[in-house]
């Protein structure tokens, strides 16, 4: 049981190691079906581990990866204009210039449309992240995450 | 003068890597949410008023600071024509800290890279400075914080050190300023100044280089920019633009011998952090050769130490008590010595980020600045010294020699103390040493990984397989023209479509250097990924070494 628990405790450590940024999706408003060709508003929401920056999706080159948001091709839904919330901006020692971040927190919104041949029923609605961290002590590799999202669509 | 570094320094030792699970859905804590809920309204006005309530409502939370900083933020950004306001906010930030220099600084930072308010940033940082402490207070304040926290208190060198490092930023931020001011006589004083108790310092360094060559100084606007240059950071391209266009005006239009130059100008700016004594044998001794695997990245800030660490290690021990190699990666920034092949390794070792170094294949990992080179050392010397104390799992004979463009080698491997049902033996070819002056500042990269033997496309699948209940020989083959054109398409591409987007890499290192390369031979458990054995050869004409 110790070794069980043990195992466990060490998996999570590993978890987090691994996910100082977590991310989620769900849709703004009600999860109502929507017809094809019709609008609806995305929330993609980082949660930023304490310590640890999500860089901006308007970080200039030259510092860490900017953070890209994206929804792949493929799939019967189209991104609009991401709107994320302003960054802080301050000089960072690791990378000594200045940086546009997040702390805590950061939610980014999209606009969608479902594309007007959109098949119906149960349809998921894909979006990615490429993002990367640093803390004074280590530089996480970029890592992309995919994220799905269940919508309905009902003509 | 209160100082950050301090702060970094108990980080460094007190906070474990990582210190909490990921908050999961629903369980984001009410402070956190609300900063969130405030940040997000668009509106500037509501924004306002509602990370003002949020201060109100938890103000021990630890985001305060920034949460005020974003006002200011917020204000310079929409109306930068308001400056009572403005103003209000700056001396509501530093009335609340405890610390009465570094958010002025932040501050005058601010007002300076929105360019308003400049003679009012300019009276900010003047202030900073005057209620600095003094050098005596300084150190008194920090014997008694160490005391508190328990903690060995550093040399006084060091602590006057970082104490100049902090004032040297506050005048280089000062000097700034009155340059933006176009006050070029005060500017200059105050970057000398910052100059003179720091002349490593990128953003002091470029101004005062910008100023001599004004007044045609270009002598002195070399000296400069090679300060600029090997501190690396973000501006290191500019830095070595204007360095080349700089140096050649001033020889004859030749850029010949400025590398030397920066050689020897890094040498002496940038002595070694450790000095190794060189290793006596122990009684205890066994017959191990131990392997060290890092993960860094010339663009890499923390990986600085760990990257100067090993090289005392490298100093400390012969290349028969240890063998390092370097496999660099394009994290956090581009580096010209990644390939293909140290990309496999990382996903084989699933390596969480850099500095990552694996010692016998035990993996640890995190660094620091080159101050924390001595802290690093200490860390990993003990662990490099058991190793040497533990038996090999295996006999390895290996033989290596060049043959024109050809490396050839043999690796044997036999008397395996293992219970693993297959192993592999790994041949790596590693250039001893490659300069470079990168975004991190290191000049010099020892034993950086050019390819691994075996290497296939997929996970781990570099190496060779052998069964342990029998001797195993491989023989492998590395060919430099076509390591070193596979080198250059993967830094080709990498400039078009790596994860950073479009970028030019400063120089792209896929040219090697014959004269300096050695193989590394190792065997290797790929499921526990323990290492039983490791061999060093330098390259030069045949010869045979044996580690048993």
């Amino acid at each position: 049981m110790m070794r069980k628990l043990v195992l466990a405790a060490a998996l999570a450590l590993t978890a987090a190691a691994q996910n100082p940024i977590t991310w989620r999706i769900e849709r703004s408003g009600p999860a109502k079906p929507v017809a094809p060709g019709s609008k609806l508003e995305v929330v993609v929401t980082a949660e930023i581990e304490d310590g640890w920056h999500l860089y901006s999706i308007t970080q200039p080159p030259g510092g860490p990866v900017t953070t890209r948001i994206w929804m792949p091709e493929g799939q019967p839904f189209a991104a609009g204009t991401i709107q994320s919330p302003p960054p802080l901006k301050e000089r960072d020692p690791n990378f000594d210039m200045e940086v546009e971040y997040y702390e805590v927190q950061a939610t980014f919104t999209i606009p969608v449309k479902a594309a007007a041949d959109a098949p119906s029923g149960p349809q998921k609605l894909r979006v990615s992240t490429l993002f990367q961290s640093c803390n004074e002590k280590i530089c996480l590799p970029p890592r992309t995450v995919r994220l799905e999202l269940p919508v309905d669509v009902q003509r | 003068m209160p100082n950050l570094r301090v702060l970094y320094a108990a980080f460094l030792a007190m906070a474990p890597l990582y210190a909490q699970d990921a908050p999961k859905r629903g369980e984001v804590p009410a402070d956190r949410e609300a900063y969130t809920a405030a940040r997000n309204v668009k509106d500037p006005e509501p924004r306002i008023e509602a990370l003002e309530k949020v201060i109100a409502d938890y103000p021990k939370a630890s985001f305060i600071e920034s949460a005020r900083f974003e006002i200011l933020a917020t204000m310079i950004k929409e109306w930068p024509d308001k400056k009572d306001r403005i103003l209000k906010q700056a001396e509501t930030i530093i009335a609340a800290s405890k610390l009465p220099v570094p958010p002025r600084i932040n501050v005058a930072t601010r007002l300076l890279d929105a360019g308003i308010l400049l003679k009012e940033a300019e009276a900010i940082t003047v202030k900073a400075i005057k209620v600095a402490l003094t050098e005596k207070q300084y150190l008194e304040q920090q014997r008694k914080e160490y005391s508190e926290r328990e903690q060995k208190l550093p040399s006084v060198g060091e602590l006057v050190w970082r104490y100049n490092q902090d004032r040297a930023t506050a005048l280089s931020t000062l000097g700034r300023i009155r340059l933006k001011l176009g006050d070029d006589r005060k500017a200059e004083k105050a970057l000398k100044a910052a100059y003179k108790l720091n002349p490593n310092l990128a953003p002091t360094a470029l101004p005062l280089a910008d100023l001599a060559e004004k007044k045609g100084k270009t002598k002195q606007a070399v000296d400069y920019l090679v300060t600029a240059r090997l501190a690396g950071t973000a501006t290191v391209a500019e830095a070595a633009r204007k360095l080349e266009a700089a140096y050649r005006k001033s020889h004859n239009g030749s850029a010949d011998g400025l590398e030397e130059m920066l050689d020897a100008e890094y040498r002496k700016r940038f002595p070694p952090p450790v000095h190794a004594e060189t290793y006596q044998p122990t009684a205890a001794r066994s017959d191990r050769v131990v392997l060290v695997e890092m993960f860094t990245g010339a663009g890499c800030p923390p990986c600085v130490s760990a990257d100067l660490a090993f090289d005392a290690a490298l100093e400390r021990y012969s290349r028969k008590d240890l063998a390092v190699i370097m496999y660099h990666l394009h994290i956090p920034r581009p580096d010209p010595m990644t390939n293909e092949e140290t990309q496999n390794r990382e996903k084989f070792y699933a390596v969480n980020g850099v500095p990552t170094y694996l010692i016998d294949g035990v993996k640890n990992s995190g660094g620091g600045p080159r101050e924390y080179t001595p802290t690093t050392w200490d860390k990993v010397r003990p662990m490099i010294e058991k190793q040497l104390e533990t038996p090999a799992g295996a006999a390895l004979d290996v033989e290596a020699r060049m043959e024109g463009p050809l490396v050839r080698v043999k690796a044997a491997a036999r008397d395996f103390k293992t219970d693993a049902r297959e192993l592999k033996i790994h041949v790596v070819l590693v250039e001893e040493h490659i300069r470079y002056s990168g975004e991190n500042g290191i000049r010099f990269h020892s034993m950086v990984v050019r390819s691994l033997g075996g290497s296939k496309p997929g996970l781990g699948a570099e190496g060779f397989a052998l069964d342990p209940a029998r001797p195993a020989a491989v023989e492998h083959t590395f060919d430099l023209k076509q390591i070193t054109a596979d080198a250059k398409k993967h830094l080709d591409d990498y400039e078009v479509n790596g994860r950073h987007g479009k970028i030019t890499f400063l120089n792209k290192l896929h040219e090697i250097d014959s004269s300096g390369l050695a193989v590394v031979a190792f065997v290797q458990d790929p499921k526990t990924q323990a290492i039983l054995q490791a061999q060093y050869q330098k390259l030069g004409p045949a010869r045979i070494s044996q580690a048993r």
